[in-house]
């Protein structure tokens, strides 16, 4: 939740954190262990579709500005170098191309898109607030720490723009390269000194308030209603049949050296399912949130 | 009995030679307001640290301190974190955590408190402070004046029984100090909390203190009621450097002599109007001396903002300075002050208008924060780094400066107003000769106040140009020889401060609004008085 920053997430941001929590983790933790062409697939237009919803089209296009580049590399570099598999379809410079490196370069690509498109989406919602709050009973200075390093960031670049104003003032500016050198060492010099001269008054703040006195809870604002409760079982319940059909050996592909997949029966239709449902999950429950909130007149 | 009790308490820093505190006494009675003041290096933040256990410094003290009948020693640590609050000058760097609602509740998580009791305080704390609006905000993105109340907030979640401040608005511009006076007068009043502050602003804390007590060099020197100890004071001489804090009324009327001593704008129009009944004054004749009138900096019709999208800040804004003049640039906060400054001096350019200097003239600008020019270990180090090494420069310097005494000093062990001047110093030594200076008088004295204006007047004599932007109406009124209005990221009225300030009702000085008019075109408590005399003759 930045100032000012335009909001997307609108459903997931009010959910619970442990829920965001458990969804992204069924959803990356499902990707990975589901190396199958149809999963893969499944995952990549899920998350690409989530990311739409939560971030935008402009911020979507240009995650895969770095996501397109690497899908290629993969799927056109596998059976390049990997020359594994039965069924030889051409030569190039002397080796095999076989229909297994292509299938399994493809695939590898797509999960490997999917999931740096579902973390993009996870950076989104999980804010470090919703982290801390997580991990802040388990490990409550750390959270701490966290916390007041986020705090001296932008503290730390105000001060360093000043600084280097101030300089500027005092020396002019800077020509050469030794000069300039010579100002960025007096700037980080006098920026250690006024941070060190802080950090005093900080810590004299932390004790005056009984920093240390007893162990530290950690106050948040969140609630787990009962949207958060039903989304959550949700979660669980379809990760949990998805968990049981990959035990199975549904959702899995073996490439080498023949292809083949367990998944004409029924039971691997329903584990494609339950695995598409949790895919698609956070994109239709956004779709959702649009419909409704534009249906109270709440329009961007 | 008393809340707190100091009993004849002598300390010494470690490694010092001298007492910093002399069989200093004072109690502080249950839902009491008391006001600590005194000049700069007195002692009051020694003293009062020594109430709060943690903060206690490294020494050796005799005396003994009693909060709530316990020795402070002996007191409960968790006990004292909570019940004894306080707040440290600097809004910025007592902030620990990134969001507002964490940091009303960072005390509570100290004590280990279940999020659904923090959660009720925190709320309690938010609702009687008013900051719903930005309960969810990041810390940074607040103004000085909300941080320092958030820290304000923050240790009044604790539910203390006192509250210790230490000189809380010394960074605040003047609106945002009233705000948060105002905020620690509500939580003396309605929640009977006790409040020892020290503060240099005498004339809005001083009708809200049921005990005020005086401090020099380490030694109470008067306590007891307000209206007793303003009284001493005055007696003990006009020309004691305690004097010079004092607020409008009390000036003017122990200027002319008189027993009671009103602490009010209201008190003291009253008062006057008692003593002088129809008598009304000539108005002031001002013979100020017109200054040379080719400006060597102007700038004309300057358009300026922070980025495309967003809105102007300077709107068509002129202005010009002349050799030997001092000019002080007034206005409310958000008018575009700042950001005129940085854009004279070339940190920020107009997207319209040009800024243009005199061939031959060297233009700086102190920075808010004087410490950012500050590289050395020593107050001599500075100098020298500013002269280029050359050590005959850098002690002329500090002798003009009065800063001779402070060669091995370490710059951040200086006085706000001894900042000022050497940071000052460094850039006269760059030679610079058009100075742009931003709120120079914050959180000095009144009596550094006057040694930094003595200071500035001498520049200009020898042939400076000085722009000071301030929130400061007194000093405006004071000491320039020309004041000008910002707003809405314009000039919209210049003048010699007579002119400026005489025609106003409310943007102008205390003196002015008691005696305005009594006493047409005085603006300085000095004026009023003798004006008063003359009637009185």
């Amino acid at each position: 939740m930045e100032h000012g920053a335009k909001v997307r997430a609108r459903y997931f941001a009010a959910l619970h954190p442990s829920v965001c929590m458990a969804y992204f983790a069924a959803a990356i933790g499902l990707t990975l262990a589901c190396s199958h062409p149809a999963a893969a697939a499944l995952s990549l237009a899920g998350g690409t579709a989530f990311s739409i919803l939560l971030r935008g089209g402009k911020e979507t296009a240009n995650t895969y500005k770095f996501v397109l580049p690497m899908f290629l590399l993969i799927a056109i570099g596998n059976p390049l170098f990997n020359h594994r598999g039965a069924t030889m379809l051409f030569m190039l410079f002397d080796q095999w191309i076989t229909l297994e490196a292509i299938s399994y370069g493809l695939v590898s690509a797509c999960t490997l898109s999917a999931i740096i498109v579902w973390f993009a989406c996870y950076q989104q919602v999980m804010t470090s607030d919703k982290f801390l709050y997580l991990f802040g009973n388990v490990a409550p200075n750390t959270a701490l720490l966290i916390t007041m390093t986020l705090r001296f960031i932008p503290k730390l670049k105000k001060d360093a723009a000043d600084i280097a104003a101030a300089e500027t003032m005092l020396n002019g500016k800077p020509q050469r390269l030794t000069q300039k050198l010579g100002a960025v060492m007096r700037r980080l010099s006098v920026l250690l000194t006024m941070s060190m001269e802080a950090a005093v008054e900080t810590a004299d703040s932390m004790r005056a308030r009984g920093y240390g006195e007893a162990r530290r809870t950690t106050f948040h604002l969140f609630r787990f209603d009962t949207r958060s409760a039903a989304i959550m079982a949700a979660v669980l319940s379809l990760a949990a049949v998805c968990t049981a059909g990959r035990i199975y050996g549904y959702g899995y592909m073996e490439f080498y050296p023949r292809i083949y997949a367990l998944d004409t029966d029924a039971g691997g239709a329903a584990m494609l399912a339950a695995f598409a449902a949790v895919m698609f999950m956070g994109a239709i429950l956004e779709m959702k949130e649009a419909a409704v909130w534009r249906s109270c007149g709440l329009t961007e | 009995m008393a809340l707190v009790r100091i009993d004849g308490i002598n300390f010494t820093y470690a490694g010092a030679k001298r007492p910093a505190l002399i069989n200093a006494s004072l109690e502080i009675n249950e839902g009491e307001y008391v006001l600590l003041t005194g000049a700069s290096g007195c002692g009051k933040t020694t003293l009062i640290r020594q109430i709060k256990p943690e903060l206690t410094p490294a020494g050796a003290r005799e005396g003994s301190i009693t909060y709530d009948g316990v020795a402070i020693e002996s007191l409960n640590t968790k006990r004292a974190a909570a019940e004894i609050g306080f707040v440290q000058q600097n809004p910025d760097n007592q902030i620990v955590t990134d969001y507002v609602w964490h940091e009303l509740a960072f005390g509570l998580e100290c004590m280990g408190l279940s999020v659904g009791v923090i959660r009720r305080r925190v709320a309690e704390m938010a609702a009687f402070f008013g900051m719903e609006s930005w309960f969810r905000s990041k810390t940074y993105a607040l103004s000085g004046g909300q941080k320092q109340l958030l820290n304000l907030a923050g240790a009044l979640a604790m539910d203390p029984r006192l509250l210790i401040l230490d000189e809380p608005t010394a960074m605040l511009d003047p609106l945002a100090a009233r705000e948060l006076l105002d905020a620690v007068g509500r939580i003396n009043r309605e929640l009977g909390v006790a409040v020892l502050i020290t503060e240099h602003r005498l004339e809005q804390v001083l009708p809200a203190a049921d005990k005020v007590a005086v401090m020099e060099r380490g030694r109470i020197i008067s306590q007891g009621r307000p209206e007793e100890t303003v009284r001493n004071l005055c007696r003990s001489g006009e020309g004691d450097r305690l004097f010079f804090g004092m607020s409008a009324p009390v000036r003017i009327f122990a200027a002319l002599g008189r027993e009671e001593l009103p602490l009010t704008v209201r008190d003291a129009r009253l008062g006057l109007k008692r003593i002088l009944g129809d008598k009304k004054a000539q108005p002031l004749s001002i013979d100020a001396p017109k200054i040379s009138a080719e400006p060597i900096l102007s700038a004309k019709e300057l358009w300026f903002r922070y980025d495309a999208k967003g809105a102007d800040v300077l709107r068509g804004a002129d202005i010009s300075l002349c050799e030997g003049e001092l000019m002080c640039l007034l206005g409310g906060n958000g008018a575009g002050k700042s950001t005129l400054l940085s854009v004279l001096c070339g940190l920020n350019k107009a997207y319209r208008g040009k800024v243009k200097l005199d061939n031959g003239k060297k233009l700086c600008m102190l920075p808010q924060n004087a410490r950012t020019l500050f590289t050395a270990d020593t107050v001599l180090g500075e100098l020298m780094d500013a002269s280029d090494g050359d050590e005959a420069r850098a002690r002329a310097m500090a002798e003009r400066l009065e800063l001779s005494g402070l060669f091995d000093s370490h710059p951040y062990d200086l006085s706000g107003g001894e900042t000022q001047r050497l940071a000052i110093g460094k850039l006269l030594l760059r030679d610079a000769n058009v100075l742009l200076l931003d709120e120079p008088t914050k959180g000095l004295d009144a009596y550094a106040k006057l040694q930094l204006a003595n200071m500035l007047k001498g520049l200009c004599k020898e042939g400076a140009a000085i722009l000071a932007v301030t929130h400061d109406v007194d000093f405006a009124a004071q000491y320039a020889d020309e004041c000008a209005m910002m707003f809405d990221g314009g000039i919209i009225s210049r003048g010699e401060p007579h002119e400026f300030f005489g025609g106003n009702r409310f943007y102008t000085t205390d003196a002015n609004r008691i005696a305005g008019d009594i006493a047409p075109g005085c603006i300085t408590s000095g004026e009023v008085a003798s004006q008063c005399k003359k009637l009185l003759q």
